[in-house]
């Protein structure tokens, strides 16, 4: 279990203190993350879907398409120089409203964890550290009603009952998410929490904030961060399913699941509609796996 | 005369002994550096005899007999001996990285662990008929032969109900059992040589006693010569005729037990010796200073030289030889050869 | 023993469908509104909304509520369709079937398809065949799978036009008598085989679709657990008998290695059915899916808890098989605990 150690003050005792040295341990890092070929194309793919959400409106040939737009004077184009990836029912650039997609894609996922994983972990830390007591018991347990379905079908569940919108979509999806971080956590906790150091700790009369933060709390940075990054495609996809059935993303908004659902309409002739979108799905969701593998597999996390 | 020193003339009458080994080299070839653990291992093991094999953890005495019987990992080991004797078959090396002839005709292999080497998910029984069945030719192999075989085993090492046994899961019964179940899976073979790894060294020492007494009594009884590896001493005395003193991969003293206790030569059975608390004498026992070698870069000459007390500039430049102190005593050290040199 | 394991799985699962139970009785609840006047519609009069409120024991306490709910569903009663305005049991009839068998058949390529590779992957090692098992493995994690779905339907449906590409059976099929509602075991218990043929091409591009993550993980995870396992001193003390290889591997290291792989597949089950919801889509497959997407999308909370109990019931009844078949693989969970020294 790595270990981080930091410069404490407990109780006025100075604890021991070994900062690592970041600079040869990421370039070492870099060394063995490159010789996987697969982690470093997942990197790109990630980089490539960055760069595009980010930059959208200079990247996207036809910004305005993402948005709400009609020309039905070039509708159902294939892909041209003009328009890279063809115009969809209404004639909207598909090329640009995949790049803004790509946005919205990256905003779920980055707002789905942010949610799912501080009251996951904080849920799981807390049931960790008290194991075996009341609370133990009632965080796991309803834990795991969560997880006694399917986790579409519960997204599906609450975002049907919610109105459809990106938003909602977000909550759903974040519902669904924590409890599988409140269990890794979990586990993690319920092992460490009797180790020597955590123990020194408590007899030390250390707060229970420093305990909990500062001895426990570091040895999940790591499977935290590489289960963040896998993670990352599946809430990427769980949404995309969820627009797929139009309880997400609402039109006129691009959203990649819209786009796909909108596109099986009209095959098998207008074949980019239904390529591209799907074509971007992969790029992020293979991506992030990709580079989440490769990250697993330097950082040796074992509980992901 | 048994003779079965490196770089001297044999002269062996045939069926003297049961297993004669040479020169036994075993390395294992790692991610750039090759690893030579065992750099000259013989032995010689005659009819109802039993011989020991001791050293500290690490020095390759597990690996040297593994290495004979065949069940190192095919891929990176890499073997060669002088000269490999069973039976007065003369067993050949395939490809640098295993012997061929020897598993399983004659030779059984008691494991180290008993509670690791049984199938979790099998019975007991179930894995000893398929062993059995394995080891015997297609006309005796019938269900109640080989059932009746099972249990006369079981029963040889002392194990009671062994009927209800069979049906028992591993994990279901002591570690104890589990090592005498593992004893009679080796007499199913009637084997001439049974070779024991740490026997009992996983159990109370009580047990460990059982099984030990257990071993004698195969011998006396069945006429089987055994092989036990150990770094207990005192399992050595009370077992075995012959004793064969492993350091870094090397033999260093080898001869009959009792002379070896009363008289070790070579410095490093000395301290081993001298290492075992005594409840005469002055208090806490003294043990010997440094460390086994690293077998991928090991000390040139004598691998022990770094840690003796004794040491010479000779022992620096080359391995010793065997030197014969008896009939019955032989050593590997310079203090003993003719010629001394000056101290180092 | 082996009795009172089965009994504390049956326990467990009991306890889970309570808990389910609860979370969606609570659910359908919370919802603004009044339940009644949804299910009979705008036109239905004062009197009909009063008369269902009280055959729905809407103003009585909850936990009254909760108790009458539950045992409807036992008597078979899920409410009426806030949609359909028709009994929810009587439109899902017909459909729950077409997706149990569609995720069992899956779950059967998983099985088989997966753990073989996983086995041939180990047994050879390091050649190129591990290498393109492993390769196939990555490519299958990485798409997703309606992108694999779309996929499949373009190459073989209209590319190659080899495979129907909708339904359970070509327009002109007669399904055969009504047994168990799998059209593969009616077909096969009727000796009619142009049905089951039939049905197979239809359900193979849908079940693929499915399982395509499944099979990478079953495989990944055999062929690791194989490796390890080999190393493991029981399978090294067999080598050392000389048993031939095929028995040991094929029975020594083949029962262990694989019990990880069945304990998965509770959750892939899982897995499997979610999927279900968009590939019933894309194949037109008239599974559960149309009615409870059509059931949320509408808000009729009566629809959305009937489907969500019977996937519910589905995952948790195929969970605790998946538990005695880990019971019935490996002795030391099936004895759990109780060692006999």
């Amino acid at each position: 279990m790595r270990r981080n150690l930091l410069h404490r003050k407990s109780k006025g005792i100075q604890v021991a203190v070994e900062k690592p040295q970041r600079a040869l341990w990421l370039r070492k890092a870099w060394y063995d993350f490159s010789r996987n070929r697969a982690s470093v194309v997942g990197l790109a793919m990630v980089l490539i879907v960055i760069v595009c959400a980010v930059a959208a409106p200079i990247i996207a040939t036809h910004p305005d398409h993402a948005g709400l737009f009609l020309d039905f004077k070039s509708k159902f184009n294939p892909p041209s120089l003009e328009h890279f990836f063809g115009t969809d029912n209404v004639g909207r650039d598909v090329f640009s409203r995949v790049i803004f997609a790509f946005r919205f894609s990256l905003l779920l996922g980055c707002g789905v964890l942010a949610i799912a994983v501080p009251v996951g972990t904080i849920l799981g830390l807390i049931a960790g550290y008290y194991k075996g007591s009341i609370i133990d018991t009632v965080i796991m347990r309803t834990t795991d009603v969560f997880l006694s379905l399917p986790p579409l079908v519960l997204a599906l569940t609450i975002a049907s009952i919610l109105t459809p919108n990106l938003r909602n979509a977000l909550l759903a999806v974040s519902i669904t998410w924590w409890p599988w971080y409140c269990r890794m956590i979990y586990s993690i906790v319920s092992s460490v929490r009797n180790e020597p150091y955590v123990r020194m700790a408590e007899i030390l009369g250390a707060p229970r904030r420093h305990i909990l933060g500062g001895e426990i709390l570091p040895n999940c940075i790591t499977p935290l961060f590489t289960k963040m990054t896998l993670d990352m495609g599946g809430v990427i996809l769980l949404g995309a399913s969820l627009s797929f059935v139009g309880l997400g993303v609402q039109p006129p908004t691009p959203g990649l699941g819209t786009m796909l659902s909108k596109g099986t309409l009209y095959l098998p002739n207008a074949w980019w509609l239904v390529i591209f979108p799907a074509l971007g799905i992969f790029l992020v969701v293979a991506g992030f796996n990709l580079l989440g593998d490769g990250l697993r597999d330097i950082l040796g996390s074992r509980d992901v | 005369m048994v003779d079965e020193k490196d770089g001297r003339d044999m002269e062996v009458t045939s069926s003297e002994n049961l297993l004669e080994v040479e020169a036994l080299r075993v390395a294992f070839a790692g991610f750039g550096k090759t690893a030579n653990v065992v750099e000259s291992f013989s032995l010689s093991v005659g009819h109802r005899q039993k011989v020991g094999v001791v050293g500290e953890t690490g020095c390759g005495k597990s690996v040297s007999m593994k290495a004979i019987l065949g069940v190192l990992p095919e891929r990176t080991a890499r073997l060669s001996a002088k000269r490999l004797v069973f039976n007065d078959r003369e067993i050949r090396i395939v490809e640098g990285t295993r012997f061929k002839g020897l598993k399983g005709g004659g030779v059984s292999y008691v494991p180290q662990d008993p509670m690791s080497s049984l199938n979790p998910v099998y019975t007991v029984g179930s894995q000893l008929y398929d062993i059995v069945r394995t080891g015997i030719d297609r006309e005796r192999a019938t269900r109640e032969k080989v059932k009746r075989e099972i249990l006369e085993a079981l029963e040889a090492v002392r194990l009671s109900n062994p009927e209800v046994l069979l049906r028992q899961y591993p994990w279901q019964l002591s570690g104890g059992m589990q090592q005498r179940i593992l004893i009679a899976m080796a007499i199913t073979r009637e084997p001439q040589l049974l070779v024991g790894d740490e026997p009992g060294t996983a159990l109370d020492v009580t047990i460990q006693d059982q099984i030990l007494r257990l071993l004698n009594d195969l011998v006396k009884d069945h006429g089987v010569s055994i092989v036990i590896i150990t770094h207990n001493l005192g399992v050595i005395r009370l077992l075995s005729d012959r004793v064969t003193i492993m350091y870094a991969g090397c033999v260093v003293e080898e001869g009959v037990t009792t002379q070896v206790f009363e008289d070790p030569k070579h410095p490093y059975t000395q301290g081993l010796l001298d290492s075992i608390p005594k409840l005469t004498g002055l208090g806490i026992a003294k043990g010997i200073r440094g460390r086994i070698p690293d077998y991928r870069d090991p000390p040139p000459g004598c691998r022990f030289h770094p840690r003796c007390d004794y040491c010479m500039t000779v022992c620096t430049d080359t391995r010793p030889e065997h030197v014969d102190i008896s009939a019955a005593h032989s050593v590997a050290c310079y203090l003993y050869s003719d010629g001394v040199a000056h101290e180092c | 023993m082996t009795t009172s394991f089965v009994l504390r799985r049956f326990g467990a699962m009991i306890l889970t469908l309570l808990a389910i139970s609860v979370l969606i009785f609570v659910l359908t609840r919370v919802m603004p509104g009044d339940p009644a006047r949804m299910a009979l519609g705008p036109k239905a009069s004062q009197q009909m909304v009063a008369d269902l409120r009280a055959q729905m024991h809407l103003d009585e306490p909850l936990y009254l509520q909760y108790y009458y709910w539950v045992t409807g569903i036992f008597r078979g009663d899920l409410g009426i369709s806030f949609y359909s305005h028709r009994r929810v049991m009587t439109d899902l009839k017909d459909f729950v079937p077409a997706t149990m068998e569609l995720v069992l058949f899956a779950t059967f390529i998983i099985v088989v398809v997966g753990v073989s590779l996983g086995v041939l992957a180990a047994m050879f090692k390091d050649t190129w065949v591990d290498a393109a098992i492993r390769f196939f493995c990555y490519a299958a994690v990485s798409v997703p799978y309606f992108v694999w779905a779309l996929a499949l339907i373009l190459l073989f449906g209209y590319v190659l036009s080899v495979l129907p590409l909708g339904g359970r059976l070509s327009p002109l099929m007669l399904e055969p008598p009504r047994v168990t509602g799998f059209i593969l075991l009616d077909g096969l218990l009727a000796g009619n085989l142009t049905v089951v043929g039939d049905a197979l091409a239809h359900l193979i591009l849908p079940a693929l679709s499915l399982c395509f993550g499944g099979i990478a993980t079953a495989a990944r995870v055999t062929r690791a657990t194989m490796s390890d396992n080999y190393k493991k001193d029981y399978i090294q003390l067999m080598r050392a008998y000389d048993m031939p290889r095929a028995r040991l591997m094929v029975k020594y290291l083949l029962k262990p290695s694989i019990i990880p792989t069945v304990a998965l597949l509770g959750m892939q089950i899982g897995v499997l059915t979610a999927r279900s919801f968009i590939v019933e889509l894309i194949f037109v497959w008239p599974g559960i899916s149309k009615y409870g997407l059509r059931a949320m999308l509408c808000k009729d909370l009566n629809g959305i808890s009937a489907v969500v109990i019977l996937i519910g019931l589905f995952y948790v009844v195929a969970n605790f098989l998946v538990d005695i078949a880990v019971g019935f693989l490996d002795p030391r969970i099936r004895f759990e605990g109780m060692k006999s020294r």
